[in-house]
């Protein structure tokens, strides 16, 4: 299972070099007064958008959810110049993965408190990168999660300190600081409560193979760039794979011998991409990787731990396996990508 | 105090950007443009930045300099359910710490005060505040070195439970009704909202002479200098007091204080941990915003290769009784777990070689990603080629208590 990001609006597919779309449209000149009105209807559209979101006084409760408890103080707002004056430590993360706003509001009843985080990011798999990144598990983790609309519900992860959750473009969390475990039932409603009143959203385009029986769960994330993939093995620096806004996966993988090895997903809009992908990783490669071997259907590399690791191309996508303890295989040159049905 | 910048030895690295190097940190992928370079020499390894570090080994050592009187030794203490119910119990952590320090020493814990303590000394204990409740420095842990301290002879006017930034502390439960006798202080202010840019009013952090309240905390001649600078505006300077090359010493640290415990938290911070030697080397000067993109790791090493605290520390703490494996620096409740543990040395590299190794087998058992690239430990070994610390499992003296 991958995205198929021509499913989708053009203004909304990853923008950059190795987006076919783009690549096929080819230069147009475009005079003063196309670009005035382009502009303007983009303003136009964009301040739309802006009215038609619902406010903190819609999507925050304001209390009773549960007998007594009441707000505790102002709901607070943060933009992305300043969430890092809320998150002093992993803002970046957030950031990259497409954030819009947050607003922040703390409950309390007696001496205990809770309070509730609301982020809005730019799409709803801009959300479900947050809500992996900070543990949340996929409703059916390793049975197939991509044909689950992103307003269900039941994509919550409970635990005595925190509860998280998405619902299309929103994250949210419910946070008991204690964790005393008499206030889950408090936390539940004020999530209940808060999911209530949020859009129901489009559903989620689930990244990469996502649905995949083999992904480790609990160990899935999404990348959009270099900070989430700083996490789990450095390849080089920057937008190494070319994401160039779209999203990857990475995470545990069962093997068919029952062997586990961290692998990577990414899909390209086309295979014009796909290749100029992995030729631009593979001259990338970061100095402490070793090339071993390679042709157009991926390389080889031994790294700084005497691990292995390879690229292949699969179709469309680049798969990347990592902390590999033998060698693999020497790269097969294949002669007709269009159907490569290779999965590592 | 500077002499002619010297060349760093550690690899650049990428750690945990905090507030203020966010912008500089996130884009630079984004430039990235797919094509075909010529070869990997397109893409050498950053330049390495100069600091001062120089100055700083050219000062004579004491026989407390780190990395101070247990070379290489870190003892692992751990007793089962110190923490319950999210809270800890008081006298299970003084038992605990006590046993620790036995282990470390070789001798009763009151025998131990005299290694390290005469009752004239004045005694900072840098705590960790951030994340308060969920992660920060356990006040449970900081009264049972207090109480040993007490015991022996040292006044509690002469302690100082400190951290850089004065308002955290309250939160975190380090209040004079909690700690009555001792001192309790931040390096600076800075005022939130101002920084945040909800409030227009500046006054709270300037004064009328234009420069920050809290400049005069801070010792001019002192300092640990980096080329390497953050944007002039006045959210970077309510923060971190100084704009420019500077990141100077707080007097507190300078001159008042003789001895420093460091008592930091057990955390990953990416990659990376944020524990024993980050507490210190960011929480002791201003101006650092500046050094989290370019020089990240390589400052847990350099400013604690001055002599204000190479020659101060003489013991760490690094409180486990909860640990964080994942969503670091910032708390993470998902993330945090009772550790029931206390780490002792008086090597802090050691105790972050070793807590290291530990938390990456942490974040292995529970499923998270794990990248083991060297530029998120080449800091120890950099430590060890400037002398400060003892690093490497066959040369590391690993103590392991349980009870």
């Amino acid at each position: 299972m991958r995205v198929d990001l021509r499913s989708r609006p053009a203004e909304e597919r990853p923008v950059g070099g190795v987006s076919v779309t783009r690549r096929s449209a080819g230069p147009v000149e475009q005079g003063p007064s196309f670009r005035a009105f382009t502009l303007s209807a983009v303003c136009l559209v964009l301040a739309g958008i802006a009215s038609a979101l619902p406010g903190p006084g819609v999507m925050i409760p304001s209390g009773g959810f549960v007998k007594g408890w009441k707000k505790d103080g102002p709901v607070r707002r943060f933009v992305p110049s300043d969430l890092t004056w809320h998150i002093n430590g992993g803002a970046e993360l957030v950031l990259e993965f497409g954030f819009e706003e947050l607003f922040v509001q703390h409950y309390s009843l007696g001496d205990t408190d809770l309070s509730l985080e609301l982020y809005r990011m730019q799409s709803p798999e801009a959300s479900l990168g947050l809500y992996l990144s900070r543990g949340g598990v996929l409703p059916d983790s390793g049975s197939g999660a991509s044909g689950k609309d992103a307003s269900d519900p039941e994509w919550i992860t409970r635990n005595p300190s925190q509860w998280l959750a998405r619902r299309g473009p929103y994250f949210l969390t419910v946070e008991n600081p204690g964790g005393d475990r008499a206030l889950e039932p408090v936390m539940e409603a004020l999530m209940r409560e808060s999911l209530s009143r949020l859009p129901s959203g489009e559903p989620a385009a689930i990244p990469g193979d996502l649905g995949r029986r083999e992904w480790i769960p609990g160990s899935v994330r999404l990348f959009r760039g270099p900070v989430a993939l700083e996490a789990a093995y450095t390849f080089g620096t920057g937008d190494v794979f070319g994401l160039s806004g779209g999203f990857g996966v990475y995470g545990g993988w069962r093997c068919p011998d029952g062997s586990v090895v961290t692998r990577f997903h990414i899909s390209y809009p086309g295979e014009a991409g796909v290749a100029a992908a992995l030729e631009a990783l593979q001259a990338r490669l970061d100095p402490s990787l070793r090339l071993i071997d390679a042709n157009d259907g991926g390389f080889v590399f031994s790294d700084y731990a005497g691990e292995y690791g390879d690229v292949r191309r699969a179709g469309q996508s680049l798969i990347v396996r990592v902390h590999l303890k033998e060698k693999p295989a020497p790269m097969r040159k294949p002669d007709h990508p269009k159907t490569e049905k290779e999965d590592p | 105090m500077r002499n002619a910048p010297v060349e760093r030895t550690a690899e650049d690295s990428n750690g945990c950007d905090r507030r203020s190097f966010l912008k500089a940190a996130g884009i630079a992928g984004a430039a990235l443009v797919l094509g075909r370079p010529d070869s990997r020499a397109q893409n050498p390894a950053p330049e390495r930045i100069a600091t001062n570090v120089a100055d700083a080994l050219n000062i004579p050592r004491t026989r407390f300099s780190l990395p101070g009187l247990f070379p290489g030794r870190v003892v692992e203490a751990r007793a089962a359910d110190v923490i319950a119910g999210g809270r800890s119990d008081t006298a299970q952590v003084r038992l605990l710490f006590e046993k620790g320090l036995e282990a470390l020493t070789g001798r009763s814990a009151d025998a131990s005060f005299g290694l390290f303590f005469s009752p004239d000394d004045v005694v900072g204990i840098k705590v960790n505040p951030v994340g308060a409740g969920l992660i920060s420095t356990r006040p449970e842990t900081v009264e049972a070195v207090i109480a040993w301290l007490a015991r022996n002879g040292l006044p509690k006017s002469n302690i100082v439970i400190w951290d850089r930034f004065d308002y955290m502390l309250a939160d975190a439960g380090f209040t004079p009704e909690r700690f009555p006798g001792v001192s309790i202080e931040g390096l600076q202010t800075m005022d939130e909202a101002a920084a945040e840019g909800k409030s227009a009013d500046n006054s709270r952090w300037r004064g009328p002479d234009g420069k920050h309240v809290s400049a005069g905390r801070f010792d001019p001649d002192r300092y640990y200098w980096a080329d390497v600078e953050a944007e002039k505006d006045n959210a970077t300077l309510n923060q971190h007091v100084f704009n420019g090359r500077h990141s100077f010493f707080g007097k507190l640290v300078t001159s008042r204080l003789t001895k420093i415990i460091n008592i930091p938290v057990f955390k990953n911070c990416g990659n990376g941990i944020s524990m024993a030697t980050k507490n210190l080397a960011y929480g002791s000067i201003c101006n650092t915003g500046r050094l989290h993109k370019p020089l990240f790791f390589d400052v847990c090493v350099e400013v604690l290769a001055f002599p204000e605290i190479r020659d101060k520390l003489v013991l760490n703490v690094t409180d486990g009784l909860k640990g964080q494996y994942d969503g670091g620096p910032s708390a993470a409740a998902q993330f945090i777990w009772p550790f029931n543990t206390l780490f002792l040395g008086t090597d802090p590299f050691t105790m972050d070689s070793v807590c290291h190794g530990i938390m990456i087998a942490k974040r292995k058992a529970m499923g998270v990603a794990v990248n083991e690239h060297p530029r998120f430990t080449d800091y120890f070994r950099y430590a060890e080629r400037l002398g400060l610390g003892v690093t490497g499992p066959q040369k590391v003296q690993h103590i392991r208590l349980e009870s």
